[in-house]
C-alpha cells in the first residue's frame, strides 16, 4: 500500500454512517451467518453428548461420535464457532461505529473471517478423528489452534488500524471493552498454543496453563465482548446515554485487573497458593459486577411500557444471565463449595448459562438492529420473539437443570460411604430433563439460523435481480 | 479516556501481571519437578511409562476418556496423631510412660493407662493438629519411650478406596499430556492400576489386601497380571458384563469379532463372565485396546511422597532370637 492509499484510507475525516454500514456488512453478515450456523450444529451435538450421558447407546459402534468426542465437538462450535464469532461481529461493529471510521479493506477481514471459520471445521473434524489436545475447552489440534491465531491476528490488526485512526478521540466504554477483548484472546491463545501445544509445560503445570486460559476466554474475552455490547446496546434502547462512564471505566478496569486471576478453584493437585489466590480474586470480582449491574439498572430505568420492545428483552435476559453466572462463580469458588461441586455437571450449567444465557442473548439482541440496518430490509417481528422464547426457555431449563444436578451429584460424591453409582444416577436422572432443554435450545437456534439465512437471501436476491431469474422459472416450470 | 497508548499500557499490564504470577510463578515453581528417591531403596518414583502403556496414554486422548473420567485423588486436609511403639529400656519405664500418658490423655486413669500399654502399639491420640499429636511424641520421648507422628489422609475419594493419598503434581511429571479430566461420570482412574474389582458385586469394589489407619483399603490386587488384564479388556468391550448398572459406552470397534469356526489359532481371546459375551464369536482385541488396557494397569501413585504421604506405618523387623533373650534377661534383671 502506498503512502498516499495509506493517509486517504486512515485519514481523521469521518465517515458517514452509511460508509460504516457498508463497509462492515460483509465480514459482520458472515460472521452471524456462520456463528448462527456453528450454533445450530453445537447445540445438537451437545444434544447428543447429553443423551449418551442417560445411558443410550446412541452412535455407540461410532469410533467418531463417542461421547468422549462428541461433548469436546460440542463445545468447540459453541465457544469457537458461535460465542468468539459472535464477539468478532459485535467488535466490528461497536468499533467502527463509535469510531466513525470505515472499515477499509474488508473482504481482508471477510476473509480473516472465513480463515477463521477454517479453523473451526479442522478443529471440529480433528476431535471427531481422536486428534484432540486433550485440554478442557482447548481440545482443537495445533494445526487448527494456529489457523485460529492468524484469522484473529488479521482481525485485531485491522480494528486496531480502525481505532487508531478513530475520529472521535474519546474512547467509548464499549471500545475499550472490545478492545481488551480482541488483544486478551490473542495473548491468550498464544500462550496456550505454545505452552500446552508446540513446546508444553512439564506435568501438572498443563493444568495451570489451560485453566488460566479458559478462564480467560470466558471472564475476559468473552465477557468483555458481551459487556460491551451491553454497555452499547442498551443506552440506545434506552434513548440515553450510559448513567456514568466513570462508573462504567471503574468496572472495566477491575474486570480486567481481577479477571485474569480467577478460575483456578478447586482441588487439583497444585500449589495451594493458586487456588487460594483465585478464590479471593473471584470473591473480588462482586465489585466490578455490582458496579456494572448498578450502572446498566439505572441507565435502563425506563417507562416500562417500552419492556415489551424484543431487543430489550433480550439484553435484559443477556444482563440477568450475566448477573445470575457471576453469582454463582463466585459462590462456586469458595473453598468447601467448589470442593463438592468441582467433578460435577454444575460446570457445564455455568458454561450453558454463559454461552447462551449471557453471549447468546447479547448477539441475538444485538442481531435484532444490527441485521436490518445492514441488509436495509426489515425482518418479521415474530421471529425474533419465537426465537427469544425458545432459547430462554432452553437456557433456563438446561442450566437450571444442570446446576441442580451438579448439586445432587456432588453431594452424593463427597460421601466417602455412599457407592460411586449414587452419584452417576444422581446426575443422570436430570440429565434427562436436561436434554429436553437442549432439544428447546436446539429448536430455537435453528429457528434463529433459518431467520438470518433468509435475511440474506432476501438481500441477495434484491442486488442481484438476475438471480430472481432463476426463481421465477422454478415458479413458470409446474 | 482519550489516550490510545496509555489504555494498551494499562491493558498490557493487566494481562501480563496475571498471565506472569499465575502461569510462569507455577512453571517456576512446579515445572521443574523430579522423580524422588525412596530414602530407604532408593527406587525412584514416578518413572517414565513403558513403551505400551505411553501408547495407552494417546489412545485415552483420542477416545476422550478423560471427558468422564478425572485422574487425580484428592483428600481433605491432613489430620495427625501419635503413637507409642516401644517403652524405654529403664527399671521404672512404665511408670515413667504412665506419667506421660496421663498428661496426653488427662481423661486416663492410671489403671488404663497400664493396662493400655499392654499392646503395643499403642494410639495415643488420633486426627488432631499437628500441635497435640507433636507434644504427645515429646511426651513420650522424654519418658524414654519411642513414639511416632502418624499422619490421617481423610476425604470421600481415599474412603471410597481410589487412592491411599491424594494425587500430586510430582505424580503427573511424565505425562506428556496431562489428562487430568474434569468430570467424574465415571470413577478416578488416578490408581486405577492398584485396584482390582471383586466379582461384580458393586462398582467398584476391590480386593482389600492392605488396610491403612482409617481402616480403608488400598486396594493392592493380589490377582494375577493376564487375569487384570482380560478384566479391563471385557469392561471395554462390554461395560454391563461386569457393572450392570454402568452408562460407560461399549468401545466394541477397539476389538475384532472372529467366528469361533475360524478361531482355532487365534489367541489373546477376551474370557467372559458366565453367560456374558457373544455366543458364536470369540473377541480379540486390537493393539489399540491393548495399550489402553495397559495404560490403565499402569495408573497408580501409591508411593508416599514427602508432599503427599501415605500413612502405612513399617512392620516392626523381626527380633532375633539372641535379641528376645537379650531383652528377656534385660527385664528379668530389671524386675529383680
Amino acid at each position: 500500500m502506498s503512502a498516499s492509499t495509506f493517509e486517504k484510507d486512515y485519514s481523521t475525516t469521518p465517515s458517514t454512517l452509511d460508509d460504516v454500514e457498508t463497509s462492515i456488512r460483509l465480514p459482520v453478515l458472515h460472521s452471524i451467518f456462520a456463528g448462527a450456523f456453528w450454533l445450530v450444529l453445537g447445540t445438537l451435538l451437545l444434544l447428543v453428548s447429553l443423551i449418551q450421558l442417560t445411558g443410550s447407546s446412541l452412535f455407540a459402534d461410532c469410533a467418531f461420535l463417542t461421547h468422549g468426542k462428541t461433548k469436546p465437538a460440542a463445545w468447540i462450535a459453541l465457544l469457537y464457532g458461535f460465542a468468539l464469532q459472535m464477539g468478532i461481529a459485535l467488535a466490528i461493529t461497536i468499533v467502527c461505529r463509535r469510531s466513525r471510521k470505515a472499515l477499509r479493506h474488508p473482504f481482508t477481514v471477510f476473509m480473516a473471517s472465513k480463515v477463521w471459520n477454517l479453523g473451526v471445521v479442522l478443529g471440529i473434524g480433528g476431535v471427531l478423528i481422536g486428534d484432540s489436545s486433550g485440554h478442557r475447552l482447548f481440545e482443537l489440534p495445533v494445526y487448527s489452534s494456529c489457523i485460529l491465531f492468524l484469522a484473529f491476528a488479521v482481525i485485531t490488526l485491522k480494528l486496531l488500524l480502525v481505532l487508531h485512526f478513530r475520529v472521535e478521540r474519546e474512547m467509548y466504554i464499549g471500545q475499550m471493552y472490545m478492545t481488551a477483548g480482541l488483544f486478551w484472546f490473542l495473548w491468550a491463545l498464544s500462550t496456550a498454543i505454545v505452552l500446552l501445544q508446540v513446546d508444553p509445560v512439564p506435568g501438572a503445570t498443563q493444568l495451570v496453563v489451560g485453566n488460566w486460559y479458559v478462564n480467560s476466554v470466558f471472564q475476559v474475552v468473552l465477557g468483555c465482548f458481551g459487556l460491551g455490547a451491553l454497555c452499547y446496546y442498551i443506552p440506545q434502547q434506552a434513548g440515553r446515554p450510559l448513567y456514568s462512564q466513570e462508573l462504567a471505566a471503574a468496572a472495566f478496569w477491575m474486570l480486567v485487573f481481577i479477571g485474569g486471576w480467577t478460575g483456578l478453584v478447586g482441588r487439583y493437585p497444585l500449589p495451594v497458593w493458586i487456588s487460594a489466590v483465585s478464590s479471593a480474586a473471584s470473591l473480588l470480582l462482586i465489585i466490578p459486577l455490582v458496579t456494572l449491574a448498578y450502572n446498566l439498572w439505572r441507565t435502563m430505568d425506563r417507562d416500562p411500557a417500552s419492556l415489551g420492545n424484543t431487543q430489550f428483552i433480550y439484553l435484559m435476559c443477556a444482563f440477568g444471565a450475566y448477573v445470575l453466572w457471576s453469582v454463582l462463580g463466585i459462590v462456586y469458588s469458595r473453598p468447601g463449595v467448589a470442593d463438592q461441586l468441582q467433578f460435577t455437571h454444575f460446570e457445564t450449567g455455568l458454561q450453558v448459562l454463559f454461552i447462551y444465557g449471557f453471549i447468546g442473548m447479547v448477539g441475538l439482541g444485538a442481531c435484532c438492529t444490527l441485521l436490518p440496518r445492514l441488509i436495509g430490509s426489515s425482518c418479521d417481528s415474530n421471529g425474533p420473539t419465537w426465537v427469544l422464547r425458545a432459547m430462554g426457555l432452553g437456557t433456563g431449563l438446561t442450566a437450571f437443570v444442570l446446576l441442580l444436578a451438579g448439586w445432587f451429584q456432588g453431594a452424593a460424591l463427597s460421601n466417602g460411604k455412599a457407592s460411586f453409582m449414587v452419584s452417576v444416577d444422581e446426575g443422570t436422572k436430570l440429565v434427562c430433563v436436561a436434554v429436553v432443554g437442549v432439544a428447546i435450545l436446539a429448536l430455537g437456534s435453528v429457528l434463529f439460523f433459518f431467520g438470518v439465512t433468509n435475511l440474506i437471501v432476501k438481500t441477495i436476491l434484491a442486488e442481484y435481480p438476475v438471480l430472481n431469474w432463476f426463481r421465477e422459472e422454478e415458479e413458470v416450470a409446474p | 479516556m482519550r489516550n490510545g497508548p496509555v489504555l494498551f499500557v494499562f491493558g498490557l499490564l493487566a494481562m501480563v501481571i496475571s498471565w506472569g504470577c499465575i502461569v510462569m510463578g507455577s512453571v517456576k515453581q512446579i515445572g521443574t519437578l523430579a522423580s524422588h528417591a525412596d530414602l530407604m531403596t532408593g527406587a525412584l518414583y514416578p518413572v517414565n511409562r513403558p513403551g505400551t502403556a505411553h501408547q495407552g496414554a494417546e489412545v485415552y486422548r483420542e477416545l476422550g476418556c478423560n471427558q468422564c473420567h478425572t485422574r487425580f485423588a484428592v483428600q481433605d486436609e491432613l489430620s495427625f496423631g501419635a503413637e507409642l511403639t516401644k517403652l524405654g529400656d529403664a527399671t521404672n519405664s512404665v511408670e515413667l510412660a504412665v506419667a506421660a500418658l496421663l498428661k496426653v490423655n488427662p481423661e486416663w486413669n492410671e489403671a488404663k493407662a497400664k493396662d493400655k500399654l499392654n499392646d503395643l502399639p499403642l494410639t495415643m491420640v488420633e486426627r488432631t493438629i499437628p500441635y497435640f499429636a507433636d507434644r504427645a511424641v515429646k511426651l513420650l520421648e522424654a519418658a524414654d519411650a519411642k513414639a511416632q507422628m502418624t499422619v490421617y489422609n481423610l476425604g470421600a475419594d481415599i474412603e471410597r478406596g481410589w487412592g491411599a493419598r491424594q494425587t500430586v503434581a510430582r505424580d503427573m511429571i511424565y505425562d506428556s499430556t496431562v489428562l487430568a479430566g474434569t468430570q467424574r461420570i465415571g470413577p478416578d482412574l488416578a490408581n486405577i492400576g492398584t485396584r482390582a474389582p471383586a466379582d461384580h458385586v458393586g462398582a467398584w469394589e476391590f480386593t482389600p489386601t492392605v488396610t491403612n489407619i482409617v481402616g480403608t483399603t488400598t486396594n493392592l490386587t493380589n490377582l494375577p497380571e493376564d487375569q487384570r488384564l482380560n478384566w479391563h479388556l471385557v469392561h471395554l468391550y462390554d461395560p454391563k458384563a461386569h457393572v450392570s448398572n454402568s452408562i460407560m459406552p461399549s468401545y466394541r470397534f477397539l476389538f475384532r469379532a472372529i467366528s469361533r469356526e475360524q478361531a482355532g489359532t487365534v489367541s489373546g481371546a477376551l474370557k467372559f463372565p458366565s453367560g456374558k459375551g457373544p455366543k458364536t464369536e470369540i473377541i480379540v482385541p486390537t493393539r489399540k485396546a491393548l495399550a489402553l488396557a495397559a495404560w490403565l494397569m499402569d495408573q497408580r501413585a501409591d508411593t508416599s511422597l514427602p508432599e503427599g504421604p501415605i500413612p502405612l506405618l513399617a512392620p516392626a523387623p523381626e527380633k532375633t532370637a539372641e535379641q528376645k533373650a537379650a531383652k528377656d534377661e534385660d527385664k528379668a534383671e530389671g524386675k529383680s
